[in-house]
């Protein structure tokens, strides 16, 4: 089985880098969507089924905790899990994140290896293919 | 016990090698203006200001690091994308160590145009700042610091 996924970030070049780290993680991934604040990501998601949310919190327009709000509020898209990726690493704002419904808070700085390991954790993969083994020349 | 400029010094050396490889290194024998770079401001809430310069060799540096790209391959753009996202995860981990409250949240990271811009405090503000190498190239942090 194959995931679409969406990276809600407003930097081009975390979400280059988000991407890259997912493509190269060996993920089974059928789209990989992107948006650079939470309005344009739900615009997306309701054009598209979604499997899987990655977002950030600091971004214009619409953060992120303003976001998942809104996929809560949604019937539809309150069951996608969303894992958030921040620099943000404080406790309360933490907590916050994880009572709106987030199944997993990352700090960046983050390992590629954590997003791949929380994908398949997340989707219940065991078996796909861990290919950061052959990966020694990922940057990030 | 650190001062708040260590401490965002700390935090840029560990997310710079973490991130893009890049090592602090002792300064060069040669004369640099600190002033030349690129500026990108970021407030943590109405406690801090943080401004980082870099030489715009090194932000082509970081940009190429983090992203794992060729230099020929980095636009201005990606170069902008870049040092700001940088800014936002040493201004979030800088928030972090200095516990600051939950209602103090980071704005949007911003390039000022213009030019790195002459930086003073305000009455009832504290200001900081320092020079460091990375990989041989000048980076500049000034702390403004709200003390009310």
């Amino acid at each position: 089985m194959e995931y679409n996924v969406i990276i809600v970030d407003d930097s081009p070049s975390m979400r280059k880098i988000m991407l890259k780290t997912i493509r190269m993680s060996g993920f089974p991934v059928k789209n990989l969507l992107e948006a650079e604040n939470g309005e344009e990501a739900l615009d997306k998601c309701q054009e598209s089924w979604v499997d899987i949310i990655i977002t950030d919190i600091n971004m214009p327009v619409m953060d992120g905790l303003q976001f998942i709000e809104h996929l809560q509020r949604d019937e539809v898209l309150h069951s996608v899990p969303v894992v958030v990726v921040s620099s943000d690493g404080r406790e309360p704002v933490i907590e916050k994140a994880k009572t709106l419904g987030v199944v997993q808070y990352l700090k960046k700085p983050f390992q590629p290896e954590t997003i791949a390991e929380v994908l398949k954790e997340i989707m219940g993969h065991e078996n796909y293919a861990n290919e950061y083994s052959n990966t020694e020349d990922l940057d990030f | 016990m650190q001062t708040n400029i260590a401490i965002l010094k700390t935090w840029t050396f560990n997310i710079l090698e973490e991130m893009c490889f890049l090592l602090p290194t002792e300064p060069e024998d040669t004369l640099y203006n600190p002033r030349e770079g690129i500026t990108v401001k970021i407030q943590a809430g109405n406690f801090f200001t943080v401004y980082l310069t870099f030489a715009k060799a090194l932000s082509h540096e970081i940009a190429s690091n983090s992203l794992g790209l060729p230099a020929e391959e980095i636009s201005e753009e990606l170069v902008h994308s870049s040092i700001k996202e940088m800014a936002n995860i040493i201004a979030g981990n800088f928030m972090n160590a200095t516990n600051l409250p939950a209602v103090a949240h980071l704005s949007i990271p911003k390039i000022l145009d213009g030019g790195p811009p002459t930086i003073k405090a305000d009455a009832g503000e504290s200001y900081e700042s320092e020079t460091c190498f990375i990989n041989n190239h000048p980076l500049h942090l000034t702390l403004i610091e709200n003390e009310a």
